[in-house]
């Protein structure tokens, strides 16, 4: 049995409390969580992966994963998405397939290298998952649809709404005008 | 199919059968619509517009119904969600999409017979996307995002639900 994470405060300094090699499942692997730390007011998790190897850590982990502590809670909670029932909220709602759920927790991953962190993790009501944004009363989503397409949105709460699809491979330009428009 | 009264569950309004009423696409701009909402944020306690469902979005307008009324779903009273309102203004408007021509977005009385899907719900709108004058049942996911926004922002939460 996986042992659930407890959180502190996600603002303004997150911090995972977890005994150090404690497994956890992320993206469907297990993996040992080696310590924390922080640096420049970020916490950061080091991960190690996976734990179904013979070998057992010896020091130099098979491959190290660096990655906020916000950013792990937002994959925990992608992860949730996974087991959502099929009749969730009034039956008439799509459960996230697990492929728009991987996406999205890539897109997490590689937004947190690029510094920005949702500020909420939701199950779409079209069928898919969508991160939310907010900073200086301004807000920025990105969703990814069950049909594997992704869509983000800038919006200042004043009519000015702008949304383009986003191409995967291209993401440091979406993170970069989210980034631009939260900070503007 | 039709449904008997003893399929109804206790409390059903009688305000939402048709009740020998007519199809009714006068609207004004301030009548007010209904729409249940799952999560809001917690950042602007607001729906996001991932919270939204577009094109043919589905409302109960306030001149046949009661805000509550919105709540019953397929035969169940979904007493953990919450109730947001906008209005007939604020849900009609055009946005341009990719080749220039503008989508345009209005409410039409759409109300609902009785079935073993649904019970009768006279109220019953949707917010329809057309262009150039063809109703349109898939628009772009940009413009379908920006016009969930655009409701999103102009939802008043009358009833929060029970969960962000």
């Amino acid at each position: 049995m996986i042992p659930s994470l407890q959180f502190t405060n996600d603002k303004p300094n997150p911090q995972v409390i977890v005994a150090a090699t404690m497994p956890l499942a992320v993206g469907g692997q297990l993996y040992r969580i080696m310590g924390t730390e922080n640096s420049g007011g970020n916490s950061f998790t080091y991960l190690c992966s996976p734990l179904n190897v013979e070998r057992p850590y010896r020091g130099s982990p098979l491959e190290e994963i660096y990655i906020s502590s916000s950013a792990l809670h937002s994959l925990v909670r992608l992860d949730g998405f996974n087991s959502l029932p099929q009749d969730w909220g009034d039956g008439e709602l799509e459960r996230p397939s697990p492929t728009s759920i991987k996406i999205c927790k890539e897109i997490v991953r590689q937004l947190d290298f690029h510094g920005l962190s949702p500020s909420r993790i939701s199950a779409s009501a079209e069928g898919g998952v969508a991160l939310g944004f907010y900073r200086n009363r301004r807000y920025a989503g990105i969703e990814v649809l069950n049909d594997e397409s992704v869509t983000a949105l800038t919006s200042d709460f004043s009519g000015k709404i702008e949304a383009w699809d986003v191409d995967l491979k291209n993401l440091r330009g979406t993170a970069d005008r989210i980034r631009e428009h939260l900070e503007a | 199919m039709s449904i008997s009264k003893l399929e109804y569950p206790n409390g059903y309004p009688d305000r939402l059968r048709a009740n020998g009423r007519s199809l009714d696409n006068k609207f004004t701009s301030d009548e007010r619509l209904f729409l249940r909402i799952h999560r809001i944020s917690p950042n602007t306690e607001k729906p996001e517009f991932s919270d939204i469902r577009c094109p043919d979005l589905s409302v109960n307008r306030s001149k046949y119904s009661d805000p509550e009324d919105v709540l019953w779903s397929k035969f169940v009273y979904l007493v953990d969600w919450g109730i947001g309102s906008l209005t007939v203004g604020q849900a009609t408007f055009g946005l341009p999409s990719g080749d220039g021509v503008v989508i345009d977005f209005k409410v039409e009385h759409d109300p609902v017979a009785a079935s073993n899907e649904a019970p009768e719900n006279f109220s019953h709108c949707e917010i329809r996307a057309y262009k150039l004058g063809q109703r349109r049942p898939k628009v772009s996911n940009a413009l379908k995002s920006e016009f969930r926004q655009r409701i999103a922002e102009a939802v008043e939460v009358l009833q929060a639900p029970a969960t962000f």
